[in-house]
């Protein structure tokens, strides 16, 4: 049997001790007042800088939905049924700008865009507003190429050229002319539209910029998309595009300005609660199956309230508060209902049936650490009918850290030795029997995840408090890692992530893939330095460190691309 | 009497009273037929089908093996699920796939394709596929001699509880073209049956030819953009244009002559408790049988349960009886778990598979022949055992006869640590005669095992 070098599963973080000296700028704004010819800041002059590679990225299934309901209404949004988004690496925005779209989900837009076009036509009042003539018959090319125009512009986020036009009027034409029905022409129109690769995927290959040979900047309104989609899950509306077209989104000041815009719609909010949906998998709660036997209290119900107390928690901390960050990993107030106010133990009438969530401070003798103390976290990374010490620390390593595990060495021994029902152990005791006493190299790689896993013992596999484990034996939360050092319980692990540097890093590069959809290249260390020391230097308030992504030379340049 | 025995039967009840057919026409092979009855009347073969089927989290070998090789070899433990459908199985055992790599269960898969995996240089439990499926490699052939199905080929899958081992995509879809092209397995038997039944438009309907002319704007359209980009975007965008190619042959196409199937009523989205995994590969299967005799496409493959899925077989348990995911009990050293649920987790998911080769045997083309006799279907799973992932001995199962190309009879044939991609390559010659190799690097063949031929 191999066993697994310690160099092989050694512990490599995605962000390195050698790009830290690259960020020498001063805390506070690292790109000077901002001129107005454009950037202007030290990474874009950094001769280590180099963007990423433009592209093409698809619109999410939710941008789209959103993107369809701002230019075409309700009723056209709610008939609209694009292809399920597929993940890599977690994030929704890594598969969309890697994968190539299967022949169904092709299909599944033609069939979207027909039903998107008829609802669009029978909404009087969207109609209104998207027929600026009056038809003087139903193939009255004039006024199809005029409704095609605007509604290609704002859809595909830029003027549309003759060629790109005539097709698509000659299109309208037709089929004003075959149902004698200009409304059914408006509807070809739009079908087309909305199938084109223009509204499908965003295009960013910016222009090269003379005053930084090598580097591409993304064009007005490829930022104000990029902007847009990454902060409101749509593409920009008109005013923004407005904006965009007329010079107005040029500076990092200009963006910023126009990010906090944003910031302020509910929009924001939801697109930001999508992400750490999708990312810690708390979407999956409400269809994850737990042994009925073991978790009689488990239901869909209760499922619900868990991933809406963690999605509540981080929006009272970004939103509401704007907070530290850091809270994520040691407030000891969250927000429950009834039933979490069950699972959690807390005093009856804390909350009544008919009163939703409520912000609670959680009693301190349940060691709850924030979001490590949340139902959500514990039920979704645990196995059906028990704890996971492994999978609940594989994500705080992973996702919270950004830590790399390597996968299992191969020929690796999975047949674990049996429980002696003579001689009972707790998880701890038999994972550091199996993993780290083995001698097939498995204790490099679950040193990683373990130790932290151990400390949410203290939660059965739905997140309920207990002292004594399934088999009545003594919880013992205390625990050890390599680089954050040894912690008693929840609570001071939680403070040990919360101090750890790399924790919010963590949040910048998560926050940097789901914005762009790409991992972060070495070549553009200086830059997201700078957006971490930013995000540092405002005390670690996530909306800043929204805003300085998207007035980084990371977000708004591209190189040629790849 | 175990709850798997009473659901099924009320299962397949359900299946038979949802199972009311409209007629469109006489059935395209009759019609179709020259007068000798064995080929089509211009001259050309009778259709030749292809599947890939697949459950996660491999067998217990020693219930798996058969106790004898060669003909009328008896049916082990595991296998016992295929007495009605056995003189159509032959069973594979003792090769070892060569993937060159190992993340625990990505390797299995290498098993459909002869590619190894790629990680793409990410961490933890990334990979994607290094190469098309076989199933897709066929579905090229089909293509490339000349045969236009409406729908290229269909992916289906049935529990929606997929791998929690996989942050890429080798382990969630049966069928790849390439690293950046999963094609995602379908769970809802709605769409499945939307996809092969009904987009059809009639002859009369102005909106066929509209809906292909946007598709011609769209086409030129997605041209222009592609010579902007780089090259994995472009190579992107040229998928997408083969969808579009592929939809203007659905809306070009004709309705299909043939009996079609009404509309299931079954979504199958129910994942908060047991899932109805029977009724939904049933359907599935009668979805698949009617393609095949309406000639929609030749190319399926179907992902039942995945590799390290969170799939729970809440059929093998007697009422209240603690359940397990599948995944996990082939991980549990307890041999009452490995003697018990494990083993009755394989019996369950070979008795889908038997339903499956059932349906498709009960069907009959009009030369009397049932669909069976012109289908090949390839059985894998993601590791020979479940509790090491181990591929080395990693079954296959082969069957169906391919239109007189595989022996008519049922075989178990062994070998001594052969490369299983060789079956690969045998497998594909009935369809592209000329082809030389399946796959790449360690798990390529050049050598067809031809012992299987007829």
């Amino acid at each position: 049997m191999r066993s697994c070098s310690l160099t092989a599963c050694c512990l490599v973080t995605a962000v390195s001790a050698a790009t830290l000296s690259a960020c020498t700028g001063e805390l506070g704004d690292p790109y000077g007042a901002g001129g107005s010819g454009g950037f202007t800041g030290a990474p874009l002059d950094n001769p280590d800088f180099a963007p990423a590679p433009g592209g093409i990225r698809r619109l999410l299934g939710r941008q789209y939905r959103n993107s369809i309901k701002l230019v075409l209404g309700d009723s056209a949004a709610s008939a609209a049924a694009p292809p399920d988004d597929p993940t890599l690496s977690e994030l929704e925005t890594l598969a969309a700008a890697d994968l190539a779209l299967p022949p169904n989900a092709i299909d599944q837009y033609e069939r979207s865009a027909r039903a998107v076009a008829m609802a669009t036509i029978e909404d009087g009042a969207t109609m209104a507003a998207l027929v600026p003539c009056v038809p003087a018959a139903p193939d009255d090319a004039d006024c199809h190429r005029q409704v095609i125009a605007d509604a290609g512009h704002r859809l595909w986020r830029r003027p549309l050229s003759s060629d790109e036009l005539e097709p698509m009027v000659a299109i309208a034409k037709e089929a004003g002319s075959k149902y004698t029905d200009f409304d059914m022409g408006v509807a070809y129109g739009l079908i087309a539209l909305l199938q084109s690769p223009y509204f499908l995927y965003t295009v960013e290959l910016g222009a090269p910029d003379v005053a930084h040979p090598g580097m591409r900047k993304l064009s007005g309104s490829e930022l104000a998309t990029r902007l847009s989609l990454f902060l409101v899950d749509s593409i920009p509306d008109a005013e923004l595009l407005d904006l965009a077209e007329g010079g107005g989104l040029e500076t990092e000041d200009q963006v910023r300005e126009a990010a906090r815009d944003l910031m302020k719609r509910p929009a924001a909010r939801k697109a930001l609660s999508s992400f750490y949906d999708v990312f810690f998998k708390l979407r999956d709660l409400p269809t994850m199956t737990k042994v009925a036997a073991n978790f009689p209290e488990w239901n869909e119900d209760l499922a619900n309230a868990t991933r809406q107390e963690s999605l509540l928690f981080f929006e009272d901390i970004v939103w509401n508060q704007n907070a530290d960050y850091r809270e994520i990993f040691t407030a000891d107030s969250t927000f429950v209902n009834s039933a979490l106010a069950g699972l959690y133990g807390l005093p009856e009438g804390t909350v009544s049936p008919g009163d939703g969530f409520v912000k609670v401070t959680l009693p301190k003798k349940q060691l709850r650490s924030g979001f490590l103390g949340h139902a959500s976290y514990l039920a979704r990374y645990a196995h059906a009918g028990d704890t996971s010490p492994t999978r609940r620390g594989a994500f705080l390593a992973t996702a919270l850290l950004c830590k790399e595990i390597p996968p299992p060495p191969p020929g690796v021994n999975t047949q674990f030795p049996p429980f002696d029902p003579s001689k009972p152990m707790t998880k701890k005791q038999y994972l550091e029997e199996i993993h780290h006493k083995a001698s097939d190299g498995c204790a490099s790689c679950h040193a990683l995840m373990d130790p932290m896993g151990y400390a949410m013992e203290s939660y059965d596999g739905i997140g309920k408090f207990r002292t004594k484990d399934e088999n009545g034996l003594p919880v013992d939360p205390s625990g050890e890692l390599a680089d954050l050092g040894a912690f008693g319980d929840a609570r001071e692990l939680g403070q040990l992530m919360h101090d750890d540097p790399h924790s919010a890093r963590c949040i910048v590069s998560n926050l940097l893939r789901q914005a762009m959809g790409h991992k972060e290249l070495p070549s553009e260390r200086p830059a997201i330095a700078a957006v971490e020391d930013a995000f540092e230097g405002s005390g670690f308030k996530l909306r800043e460190a929204l805003v300085e992504i998207v007035a980084s030379p990371a977000f708004a340049y591209v190189s040629a691309p790849k | 009497m175990s709850r798997f025995a009473l659901h099924r039967r009320t299962v397949l009840r359900g299946a038979l009273a949802g199972g009311a057919m409209a007629t469109l026409g006489l059935p395209l092979l009759e019609s179709m037929l020259s007068s000798h009855g064995t080929a089509l009347a211009d001259g050309n073969a009778l259709p030749q089908r292809f599947v890939t089927w697949f459950f996660g989290n491999g067998f217990l070998l020693p219930r798996f093996v058969p106790a004898m090789t060669g003909p009328d070899f008896p049916l082990s433990e595991q296998l016992a699920p295929l007495a009605p459908v056995r003189d159509y199985c032959s069973v594979l055992t003792g090769w070892h796939n060569r993937s060159a790599q190992k993340i625990t269960h990505h390797e299995g898969m290498v098993i459909f394709s002869g590619y190894n995996f790629d990680r793409q240089g990410q961490p933890g439990l990334y990979s994607v596929a290094g190469g098309p499926t076989i199933d897709q490699v066929v579905a090229d052939a089909i293509e490339k001699s000349g045969v236009t199905t409406t729908v290229k080929s269909l992916q289906i899958g049935v529990s929606r509880h997929l791998s929690e081992m996989d942050s890429g995509t080798t382990m969630h879809n049966l069928s790849h073209r390439g690293p950046a092209e999963p094609l995602p397995p379908v769970f809802n038997p709605q769409e499945v049956w939307g996809n092969l039944f009904g987009g059809f438009t009639p002859k009369d309907d102005p909106s066929g030819p509209l809906r292909a002319s946007v598709l011609d704007a769209v086409k030129d359209q997605t041209a222009a953009l592609q010579k902007r980009l780089g090259k994995k975007d472009s190579q992107r965008l040229e998928a997408h244009l083969q969808g579009i190619s592929e939809l203007e042959k659905k809306i070009k196409a004709l309705p299909p002559v043939c009996t079609v199937p009404s509309k299931p009523d079954e979504t199958n989205e129910s994942m908060n408790g047991p899932e109805a995994l029977i009724l939904v590969n049933q359907i599935m299967s009668d979805l698949v049988g009617y393609a095949f005799t309406c000639d929609v496409t030749r190319v399926a493959s179907v992902l039942l349960v995945g590799g390290a899925a969170t799939t729970i077989l809440y059929d093998i348990y007697q009422a209240g009886e603690q359940v397990q995911t599948h995944h996990l009990n082939t991980h549990n050293p307890d041999p009452a778990v490995q003697n018990g649920a494990v083993h009755n987790g394989v019996v369950y998911q070979m008795a889908r598979f038997a339903d499956f080769l059932a349906t498709l045997k009960a069907k009959v083309d009009p030369t009397g022949e049932s669909l069976l006799d012109n289908t090949i279907v390839y059985f894998s799973s993601d590791c020979s055992e479940g509790w090491n992932h181990s591929v080395q001995d990693q079954p296959m199962i082969v069957a169906g006869r391919g239109g007189g190309y595989l022996k008519p009879q049922s075989v178990h044939y062994t070998s001594n640590a052969g490369n299983p991609t060789d079956v690969l390559l045998t497998l594909l010659r009935k369809f592209d005669p000329a082809a030389s190799s399946v796959g790449a690097a360690e798990p390529m063949s050049t050598t067809p095992f031809t012992d299987i031929l007829a």
